[in-house]
């Protein structure tokens, strides 16, 4: 009987020094270009080109981080990101969760058949609306401002609409009507009681919007203008020019642009993935 | 103490005035340029050098780095231009066609636009003469000629002072010159035409398009040699390794990382900057020859200036506020009327003197400057020799993005030579028909 | 009788969704429909658009790079949402062991749809680079013969972007990972019970368990795939010789490197109907094999 219990202990041991090999060789995999990246942001120029290549700088060299933020203009362009990135967060959470509180909480006849509508714009194309939608910003006169890139997110972006309409229908509708025979209004149960509980489906409309906004290239690409608009995922693309490419400060500046959302993304993780997995995007 | 605190108030007022006076009297325009990185301040002290040179118009040079042409299309939409600009990329013509830039000889009047075709060189305006009106100025064009290692060639038992003159003995001084690793990938290639169909195709003797801006490369038998001999290197050099080895080095043509530089190329076809470059980045053990023309095989142009407009040539949009004040910082920038300072601009970004008299390379500035590199003489040479432009097609955009497919089709053996000319002659043609229906 | 009551309700859930109305007014309807009549114009923005009928249309129909294009795409998402879909599901199922140290674990598998593409592009072209590339260099280490052109291979550049997508699956996996997180513990004891392998239980439970994520991570990946642009913007161009020359970065180019505003909008419009028709083929194919069972929560 002991016996057996050991023979079981010690396949669980095996097992479990099995899976943390078989991660730790898959993450590896996974973060060898962020490890390469910061590599060779330290390297000298002399050791960037070399076979065969040098996975670990002989001596550390920040000459290239110096480059990163002197070549481009590295803290308006995070500013400018950041101000984009913050005001899009903003749009989309309050607009997608106002929207989505339309679709789920409150019961009228054509609710329903409009949010067929709501997904079915999500297979439209961005290319389909870009050209006259750069036309419309054209008119408007928002062309070389950040405004073609924000505000559409406080118009309840179809994707995250959807991800939060499948969260408030989880939510007891009995919450609602309880308060509503207390004479609450309908904004006043979406503020006080909807809101909070759907915080950790909001933290996940949040994050997919940094990233989206942090990341996003075409977008800034087709309406800024002026430099000293760009952003940095526009800005990373200055190091590299017909002349020249500086690679040593395309990867230091890289790693700037990268690390901070490795690491919000570390300790935000729990909350992220608990969140998806309660808007059960499962339809 | 009030009257002294007055005094002080008005002491102040007049500091102001006095200061603020000349700015205030100064037309200001902007001008939109793309050279980025350390460029932009080249850039921004001739900006500063025109403002010093007079005091009627103060200049503002803005980098645009980014999709150039898309910017000035949507600007011009907006209705908010830059008032002189730096062309960049491809598809100027088409914009010029439609009336997006003033004609510059006509904002220069007559005799003014007559004196200077007497002192510029005619590639200045020829690449942007289009039915009988200029529409851009080239300030700067890039002189070609062939860089040899002198050291390699020594080691492969080449003359060292005896560069290839003719394609012929190009291929075979390359030949001896290509080494390969202990992986058997070419290591140091002796030369190869990175330059594609466009650049050789000229120097082959052969024509883009026809005097209308129809594609004519597929019809011309030059082109299709020039077509011909890129192909033969992929051929003879093993397709797989020369992608790897030009994948290893096609980034790097500037600064420590320039394959000339780092021994991976023995023979190069490249502008005279490089001398600066080779310069700042190479030691005393570095020793480099110029071949007095570039290679070219019977027949074909010997001198080394290509010309486009793609390349920096200066026009002034419609939407311009000042086109006279515009024009001005042209002549400036080109050197017409102001050689003391164009001989400082040729010092700062090797661009070469545009003046048929020469007179710029007489400047204490130049002399001084061709002292420290007397390797600019054989440019000048180069320059005097021959010097002629890409021809104007109000499709170059798409033709351009045509051929340099054409030439990966060609150059990677996906496509025989003509069939690659042909069928990327057809598509253009196409595009050509259609603009101009 | 109800009718008042219907009506308030009408108006207050028009009233929240009026964001969202305003905005599919503005912003989708409104350029939805402009781009049929912008696909029915020569227009190039700067001079007034100029009615031409269907002859976008027509040209589309014979342009040999049209044709390129759509090869290209559909070649690459051949390859591309089989391929991710499995390795997401594989990479979810290897993130949802207990083990510890896992937040680190999730948050390395999660870094490169962190990245931004143009770094990640930039780090890929250098690790897959011909002569200088780590990989290259690996495989000369163990099979001591030179590697392939990758990006410069007109045969291989396709295959080599989809390996990169591949790499950054992060996202997809995590939106797996939190459908694995709901699959009952129960199912899986009982499978256990009549000795399931893992394999077993993988094929006969979670997967037919998770099996509406999978629809919706293949649906967005279809959407996502037919408007792949960015990556190729950056990296390759479109070339070599054409070969990752995708309908996105054509329609692209159209509208803004060759002065075809209406061209593009066409383009665009062809787009769609490939991506619709593509959805409601995959919506329908799939009822036969999404489970639906799981869905009250």
């Amino acid at each position: 009987m002991s016996e057996g219990v050991k023979v079981m202990h010690h396949q669980k041991t095996t097992s479990r020094v099995l899976n943390h090999l078989v991660l730790i060789f898959f993450a590896a995999l996974f973060a060898l270009p962020l490890f390469w990246l910061i590599s060779t942001s330290l390297k000298p120029n002399t050791e960037i080109f070399v076979f065969p290549p040098k996975w670990i700088p002989s001596q550390v060299f920040w000459g290239h981080y110096k480059t990163a933020i002197q070549f481009i203009p590295f803290f308006r362009y995070l500013s400018n990101t950041i101000l984009i990135c913050a005001s899009s967060v903003l749009g989309s959470v309050i607009s997608a969760s106002l929207v989505a509180y339309g679709f789920s909480r409150i019961a009228w006849p054509e609710r329903d058949a409009i949010f067929v509508v709501v997904i079915a714009t999500m297979m439209i194309p961005f290319a389909v609306t870009m050209i006259p939608m750069f036309v419309v910003f054209n008119k408007l006169r928002w062309i070389n401002t950040f405004k073609p890139l924000v505000a559409p997110t406080y118009f309840g972006p179809a994707f995250y609409v959807f991800l939060l309409r499948q969260f408030f229908m989880t939510i007891p509708l009995e919450l609602s009507d309880a308060a509503r025979i207390d004479g609450a209004s309908e904004f006043f149960i979406y503020r006080a009681i909807v809101l909070p509980l759907a915080r950790p489906a909001l933290a996940v409309v949040a994050l997919f919007q940094f990233i989206g906004s942090w990341n996003d290239f075409l977008g800034p690409l087709i309406y800024l203008r002026s430099t000293e608009k760009y952003t940095l995922a526009l800005g990373l693309q200055q190091f590299r020019s017909a002349l020249l490419t500086e690679w040593g400060g395309l990867m230091a500046a890289s790693t700037l642009v990268t690390l901070p959302i490795v690491i919000l993304f570390f300790f935000t993780q729990r909350t992220f993935i608990q969140g998806i997995s309660l808007t059960g995007i499962k339809g | 103490m009030l009257k002294r605190r007055c005094s002080l108030v008005l002491t102040v007022i007049m500091i102001v005035l006095l200061a603020a006076a000349p700015t205030f009297a100064k037309t200001k325009i902007t001008y939109w340029h793309q050279w980025t990185g350390q460029w932009t301040k080249v850039l921004e002290d001739i900006a500063q050098m025109f403002n010093e040179s007079q005091d009627e118009i103060e200049v503002t040079a803005v980098v645009v780095p980014e999709n150039f042409r898309e910017r000035l299309m949507s600007s011009a939409a907006v209705g908010d231009m830059p008032d002189v600009v730096s062309l960049t990329g491809d598809g100027n013509l088409y914009m010029a066609e439609r009336g997006l830039f003033h004609a510059i000889d006509k904002l220069m009047g007559e005799d003014e636009w007559k004196r200077f075709q007497e002192w510029a060189l005619p590639v200045v305006w020829e690449v942007n003469d289009w039915k009988g009106h200029v529409w851009a100025l080239t300030p700067y064009i890039d002189c070609h000629t062939l860089y040899y290692n002198k050291h390699f060639f020594s080691e492969a038992g080449l003359d060292p002072e005896a560069p290839p003159l003719t394609i012929d003995e190009l291929d075979a001084h390359a030949e001896k010159l290509t080494r390969y690793d202990a992986r058997g990938n070419i290591d140091v290639i002796g030369f190869y035409p990175s330059a594609g169909v466009t650049y050789w195709g000229t120097v082959f003797g052969g024509d883009l398009v026809d005097d209308r801006g129809a594609p004519s490369f597929h019809k011309d038998p030059k082109m299709l040699e020039a077509m011909e001999w890129i192909a033969s290197y992929s051929h003879k050099y093993d397709v797989t390794k020369l992608v790897a080895f030009e994948a290893g080095i096609s980034e790097e043509r500037a600064g420590a990382l320039d394959p000339f530089i780092s021994g991976k190329i023995a023979m190069q076809q490249q502008g005279q900057w490089v001398i600066i470059n080779l310069a700042n980045y190479t030691g005393d053990d570095f020793s480099y020859g110029l071949a007095p023309h570039s290679p070219t095989p019977p027949g074909g142009r010997k001198g080394g200036t290509l010309v486009r407009s793609a390349y920096g040539a200066l026009a002034v949009p419609k939407g311009s506020k000042n086109p006279e004040a515009a024009l001005e910082f042209i002549k400036f920038w080109i050197g017409y009327g102001y050689e003391a300072q164009r001989a400082k601009i040729f010092e700062w970004g090797a661009w070469m003197p545009l003046d048929r008299a020469q007179k710029i390379w007489e400047e204490p500035t130049t002399v001084q400057y061709l002292n420290m590199f007397p390797q600019f003489a054989a440019f000048r040479d180069v320059l005097n020799m021959q010097s002629w432009a890409v021809m104007q097609s109000p499709v170059d955009s798409f033709l351009f993005d045509r051929i340099g497919a054409a030439n990966d089709y060609a150059r990677l053996l996906e496509k025989d030579p003509a069939k690659a000319l042909e069928d990327a002659a057809a598509d253009v043609m196409k595009e050509f028909d259609r603009i101009n229906r | 009788m109800a009718s008042a009551a219907v009506k308030k309700r009408r108006i207050q859930g028009l009233l929240f969704i009026s964001p969202w109305l305003i905005g599919f007014l503005a912003f989708t309807l409104y350029p939805f429909i402009s781009s049929i009549y912008y696909s029915m114009t020569a227009y190039d923005v700067i001079s007034p658009p100029e009615f031409i009928g269907l002859e976008n249309y027509v040209n589309m129909a014979e342009d040999p790079l049209v044709r390129k294009a759509l090869y290209n795409t559909f070649y690459y998402a051949v390859f591309a949402i089989p391929l991710s879909t499995i390795w997401g599901i594989c990479v979810a199922l290897l993130l949802n062991l207990k083990v510890r140290g896992m937040t680190l674990y999730r948050t390395l598998f999660y870094i490169p749809s962190i990245v931004p593409v143009v770094a990640s592009s930039m780090v890929w072209l250098w690790l897959l680079n011909p002569q200088y590339g780590i990989i290259n260099g690996l495989i000369y280490l163990f099979f001591n013969h030179p590697g392939p052109g990758w990006f410069a291979d007109p045969k291989l550049s396709k295959m080599s972007l989809v390996f990169m997508s591949l790499w950054g699956i992060g996202q997809t996996a995590l939106i797996y990972l939190a459908s694995l997180q709901d699959v009952p513990e129960s199912l899986y004891e009982s499978a256990d019970l009549d000795g399931a392998t893992t394999l077993q239980k993988v094929i006969h439970i979670t997967v037919p368990m998770i099996s509406p994520v999978i629809l919706f991570n293949v649906i967005m990946g279809l959407i996502g795939t037919f408007q792949y642009f960015t990556q190729a913007y950056i990296m390759t161009g479109g070339g070599p010789a054409d070969s990752t020359l995708f309908y996105a970065l054509y329609l692209y180019n159209n509208a803004f490197n060759f002065f075809k505003m209406g061209y593009a909008s066409a383009m665009a419009w062809l787009m769609f109907l490939v991506i619709f028709v593509m959805t409601a083929l995959t919506f329908k194919a799939s009822s036969r094999f999404v489970y639906y069972g799981g869905e009250t929560r």
